[in-house]
């Protein structure tokens, strides 16, 4: 038997800042179809029911698009149970229809069958959050899975899952729901637990694979999981203390990153160059914006200054760069940066 | 570092003149002209030399009135130029021995000695090695004059004092590095504008954008209430509708079966009503097929009874032909006979026609009209013959006689040509005759005149031919012609033209007598056998003509005979045959007419008798035997049949409503208003679908709060990054502040303090507070105004001048100090200014040696 355990969908989100509004709307889009097609996924694999850790909606307001959306899904797939556990984001859902099958959660223990697997979950609240603990009863001789939406924690709260208390209680597989990225771990001997992450990286602090696991059921649970987003989110630093010269920048850009055209990237420059940065980060904006969906390049070089050059210099210029360095008060990036903007508007360079 | 002695060979006014310097100060005090300032000059050039110059230097350009200073000490008697110097420096004793060529630097002579020994220590700029300073600086320094009042710094003051302030090419001082880096402070912030500025208030706008939004999507949680409402109350109208319909549709069954059940009633009474008009029952369909068929032979024996005699129309028709007939119709014999007189009339009139029409040739028709006006017999063609056998006998004779004379007279002579002119003319007057005389039947005058015209054409061309006859055979040698000859020509002429008289009238004029002749005898011929032929046929229409009206009185006769009187033979031929074949039809047609009728009745008879046999049968009268009446009972028979099966339908019918409806109890109470349930319905259907465009509208709006809130993430960004790089700026210009600052402490201070130092001993001069940059110009405060120094006095910039290089001398050289050439410096000061400058220098002169220089004894420092 074949559960699909996905979280954190959040349909209506708002997405990246630095997308263009064309291209926001295209991922808003995206989040939506992505989640269609997880369902076509579970038609074709004969998946027996979807378990939505929390979070389908961005909101506890949804618009109507998005419920609209969501429980048409749901209704035109009666062959498969939507197992939906609310998470802090659609806490209070207003709209709620409940098709047969539409499983839902409450701030109690709840529990479905599917022949010999139990499916339990709550949705955690202030009330239950010390309590839920213990009050949770799994048959040993059943394939426990359990649904949670909550940040891993080792201590007890309304927001908070706390993973060791949930030890030792025949748990075959914790299906959690919070934090956007996939990971899996190992609870007790019999189980583990794992986050799903989001089906689709709406911004630059969701990066990396994202999609939903697949779990298989036969005498135990086998967590598979399956990569499925329509587009992957990168940032990645790139150094370019070596390069020589803007187009060197841009040959090292090239060789750190493998860029893939459906895919979004930030680029973070960093390292002290050694040449006059006159629009670097938009030279490369330019140079890769053909090369992949979006890019968004942020320059955080720093000027070299080598201070031992100016030891002997009696000039004004030199008498500013001992000045800067000896200001203890002052990190060492701000002295780069105040040196940098002082050379220039004493050799005659413009300021901005 | 102190001056020992020293000894001028030539050096302008002075020479051969020695002397010595003491410790501490040393005036020398001469009046003008005594060679003060010669002397001090001559210790500038000992130390720095003297520049070359070429012609009129650049000096004597500026300066009319001053000289090259190498040309305005060259010695006056001449002589040697140059000297010796000997100082002391470091516990060293040096002499420097410099001879000055008179224009170029490049030939003087330099030597200097240390401790009596020649050295090369100081190279060839010595006051640059001794002062560590240039001639330039040595002059701002240790060398001053009342006329170098400039108070600035030079480079190698700068060097000397161990920096090194002034900008480079290209790079800016500090004022304009300050300026820079405050623009673009104030371009990022300030007070009310500024990217700063302007993107706080952006961030101002978006927000309270965002705060629309916000109660935008505060309020929508209501509207989704009152929308749960609503919904929940059409939910519950629809149901009530829905119900009040089921019980509505379920007595609409019901009255549907009722009213099933009715009809089915109704028919089985209608049906009882129609079966007791027939107590004995109905009779069968083949029954009533017999009394339709019956009823309908009737009609049609009737009908054949009524039409068995001829019309009177075909009756008297039949009548007239019997008349015409009397003795019955013609055999086919004889008409097949008057058919063959009929062809044979018409074969004959076929001939007839070919003969009439029969056409004469157009040769025919010429040889008619040149015949026929112009008329010839035998006689005459024999005539014409002769005169032709004549004339060929006679022109035989000519020729012969004419060869015979050619051949023997003028063998030799070439045959000459005949003038052929008299011929061609009477060829044509005998035409234009013959013309007139063919006319003259036609036109009579007309031909009379071509006939004058061609005779006295004929007339000329004989003499003309006479004439060219002679003309032609005159040789240049004559030839005598015998008069035989002549006459035989003559008279073939005259046969000619009587020959040619005849024919001309006929057309035939060629020139050729003969073939004129035959021409005209065989078209006599033609003409001649033509007249047989016209003759011959005439005798064949007459007998023609006269065998076709025999047939025709034959035909005519014989169609007399049947009435048929016609001058169309043929038509009347076809006529008497439609006659024959009418007659025979009519005969056969009242024979069958009367076959008919007696068959005819005695069918009637028999249809008569199943009639009432059947009628009998079922008690009906003689009108049910009608027409109608069998009308109506297969109507009423087909009527039955039809509710027998309405009502077994009907009964069906309402058993099915009943099953598939469950009709089992018949509902009771009042039914709801549906109407009203379904306005009311209708109404929280408006409602909401208003609520959900509402909800839609506020759904867009809000779907802009994450755009608005990106917008302003990126806002504050900007903003951050603009603070951030503000607070750069600000360090920035602090740090500039700051390294100027330590410039100033570093460089400037120490001449400063010194500065004020011997202002002070010098005394309060400058009642303003005085201020020094790091180039060391000066600049007074008066009334919270800066000022430039040239704004001061020329005593004060004087007593100004002299503290710079005082306190410039104390900071260039801290170890040892040089000697001081003051050269009469105090002229601008008052007494009581110049009494304090004599106390300084006094003081100076502890740790230092002066070499003072003056004018004048009030000037005077002992």
């Amino acid at each position: 038997m074949k559960f699909i355990h996905c979280a954190d969908i959040h349909l209506g989100s708002k997405m990246e800042a630095k997308l263009p509004k064309s291209k926001a709307d295209e991922r808003k889009a995206e989040v939506r179809v992505t989640f269609g097609r997880m369902v076509d996924y579970a038609k074709k694999e004969g998946v027996k029911a979807i378990l939505l850790s929390g979070d389908v909606f961005d909101s506890d307001s949804p618009f109507k698009t998005d419920k609209a959306f969501f429980y048409g899904a749901v209704e035109g797939s009666p062959e498969i149970d939507f197992l939906y556990l609310r998470g802090n984001h659609d806490g209070s859902e207003s709209y709620t229809k409940e098709p047969s099958n539409l499983k839902l959660f409450s701030e109690e223990w709840t529990e479905y069958a599917y022949e010999n697997v139990r499916i339990s979950g709550i949705e955690l609240s202030p009330s239950n959050a010390t309590s839920l603990y213990s009050t949770l009863r799994l048959e040993k001789d059943k394939i426990n899975i359990v649904m949670l939406h909550g940040q891993e924690s080792s201590s007890v709260g309304a927001e908070n899952i706390c993973i060791h208390k949930l030890t030792n209680k025949n748990i075959d597989y914790l299906a959690l729901g919070h934090i956007h990225s996939h990971s899996e771990k190992r609870l007790d001997d019999r189980g583990r637990y794992a986050y799903s992450g989001c089906l689709e990286g709406r911004g630059f602090d969701e990066t990396g694979e994202k999609g939903f696991v697949v779990l298989d059921v036969e005498d135990g649970v086998k967590s598979t999981f399956v990569p499925f987003a329509s587009r992957t989110i990168h940032q990645q630093k790139v150094d370019l203390s070596n390069a020589q010269n803007e187009f060197d920048a841009v040959e090292e850009v090239k060789k750190q990153i493998n860029f893939s055209s459906e895919d979004l990237y930030r680029i973070e420059l960093v390292g002290e160059l050694t040449f006059d940065n006159g629009g670097l980060a938009e030279t490369i904006q330019k140079t890769f914006e053909g090369s992949c969906y979006f890019i968004h390049v942020k320059d955080k070089t720093l000027k070299k200054i080598n201070v031992a050059d100016y030891e002997g210099d009696t000039s004004l210029k030199g008498e500013f760069i001992r000045t800067v360095m000896a200001d203890s008060t002052y990190t060492e990036e701000e002295k780069l940066q105040v040196i940098d903007v002082g050379l220039k508007a004493i050799s005659g360079r413009e300021v901005e | 570092m102190k001056l020992i002695s020293y000894h001028i060979e030539n050096y302008g006014k002075l020479q051969e003149q020695d002397g010595t310097f003491k410790n501490g100060v040393s005036c020398f005090y001469e009046e003008n002209g005594h060679g003060k300032t010669t002397l001090a000059s001559f210790i500038k050039a000992m130390f720095y030399g003297l520049d070359s110059y070429t012609g009129a230097s650049k000096s004597q350009k500026d300066t009319s009135l001053a000289l090259p200073e190498r040309k305005h000490f060259y010695p006056f008697k001449g002589g040697l130029y140059g000297g010796n110097i000997t100082f002391e420096k470091e516990g060293k004793t040096y002499r420097i021995e410099r001879f000055f060529d008179e224009k170029s630097e490049a030939k003087d002579k330099l030597t200097v000695y240390c401790n009596n020994n020649e050295t090369n220590e100081f190279g060839t700029d010595v006051g640059k090695a001794v002062f560590g300073v240039d001639k330039e600086s040595f002059c701002k320094t240790v060398f001053i004059t009342a006329d170098e009042v400039n108070i600035s710094s030079t480079h190698s003051i700068n060097e000397k004092l161990n920096r090194a302030v002034e900008t480079s090419e290209g790079e800016r001082d500090y004022e304009q590095t300050h300026k820079v880096l405050s623009e673009a402070k104030k371009k990022i912030k300030s007070a009310r504008s500024g990217l700063y500025f302007d993107t706080n208030k952006r961030i101002g706008e978006i927000k309270t954008e965002i705060h629309g939004l916000e109660k935008i999507k505060n309020a929508l949680k209501d509207k989704y209430k009152e929308r749960q409402k609503l919904c929940e109350k059409q939910e519950e109208l629809s149901k009530m509708r829905d119900e009040a319909q089921g019980r509505a549709t379920l007595l609409a069954q019901w009255a549907h079966y009722d009213e099933e059940q009715k009809r089915v009633a109704e028919m089985t009474a209608t049906q009882k009503s129609l079966l007791s008009e027939y107590p004995n029952g109905i009779p069968s369909e083949d029954e009533r097929k017999i009394l339709s068929d019956c009823l309908q032979k009737e009609s049609e024996l009737k009908g054949i009874l009524s039409s068995s005699s001829l019309s009177a129309e075909k009756s008297y028709r039949l009548q007239s032909l019997q008349d015409a007939f009397p003795q019955g119709t013609p055999s086919e014999g004889l008409l097949a006979e008057q058919g063959d007189n009929l062809q044979k009339i018409t074969a004959l009139e076929t001939e007839l026609n070919g003969l009439k029409n029969t056409q004469k040739s157009g040769e025919r028709e010429r040889l008619e009209n040149k015949f026929k006006h112009n008329p010839l017999d035998d006689g005459k063609l024999h005539e014409m013959q002769a005169l032709l056998e004549k004339y060929k006998t006679k022109k035989r004779e000519c020729d012969e006689m004419s060869n015979a004379l050619l051949q023997g007279t003028m063998a030799q002579e070439a045959p000459k040509k005949k003038n052929n002119f008299g011929v061609i003319l009477l060829a044509i007057a005998a035409v234009i005759c013959a013309l007139g005389v063919g006319l003259i039947f036609v036109q009579k005058i007309v031909g009379i005149a071509l006939v004058c015209v061609g005779g006295v054409g004929v007339v000329a061309g004989i003499i003309l031919a006479l004439a060219g006859g002679k003309s032609s055979s005159a040789p240049v040698q004559k030839v005598q012609v015998n008069e035989t000859a002549v006459k035989m020509k003559s008279d073939l002429r005259g046969l000619e033209d009587a020959l040619k008289a005849k024919l001309i009238p006929y057309g035939y004029y060629s020139g050729n007598l003969e073939v004129d002749f035959n021409n005209l005898k065989n078209d006599w011929n033609t003409y001649t056998q033509g007249l047989v032929e016209d003759s011959t046929r005439k005798t064949q229409l007459d007998e023609k003509t006269n065998a076709k009206q025999v047939l025709e009185e034959k035909v005519r006769a014989f169609l007399q005979n049947y009435g048929v009187a016609a001058d169309n033979l043929q038509a009347g031929m076809n006529d008497l045959r439609d006659e024959i074949n009418a007659y025979k039809f009519l005969c056969q047609e009242q024979r069958n007419a009367e076959s008919r009728k007696t068959q005819a009745e005695d069918e009637l008879d028999g249809l008569r008798k199943n009639k009432k046999e059947i009628l009998a049968k079922y008690g009906l009268s003689e009108a049910n035997g009608s027409l109608e009446g069998i009308d109506q009972m297969a109507k009423d028979s087909r009527e039955i049949v039809r509710l027998s099966d309405e009502i077994e339908k009907g009964k069906a019918n309402a058993n099915t409503i009943r099953t598939k409806h469950n009709l089992t109890v018949r509902p009771e109470g009042d039914l709801p208003d549906i109407a009203l349930l379904s306005a009311q319905l209708n109404g929280v259907n408006k409602e909401l679908s208003v609520l959900d465009q509402n909800i839609a509208d506020d759904e867009n709006n809000v779907e802009k709060l994450g755009d608005l809130e990106n917008r302003q993430k990126e806002e504050v960004e900007r903003l951050e990054s603009y603070e951030a790089r503000n607070n750069i700026l600000e360090k920035a210009l602090q740090s500039l502040e700051r390294a100027e600052q330590n410039l100033k402490d570093k460089y400037v201070k120490p001449i400063q303090d010194k500065f004020a130092f011997y202002a002070e001993a010098i005394g309060q001069v400058l009642n303003e507070r005085v201020e020094m940059d790091k180039d060391y110009r000066i600049q007074f405060e008066k009334n919270g105004q800066k000022y430039e120094e040239r704004h001061l006095s020329a005593g004060e910039r004087s007593i100004c001048a002299l503290c710079l290089r005082l306190a410039l001398i104390d900071n260039m050289y801290e170890t040892e100090q040089p000697f001081i050439v003051m050269d009469d410096p105090f002229v601008y000061l008052d007494d009581a200014h110049m009494e304090k400058a004599a106390e300084l220098v006094k003081t100076l002169a502890k740790d230092r040696q002066i070499l003072y220089f003056c004018c004048n004894e009030s000037r005077a420092i002992q």
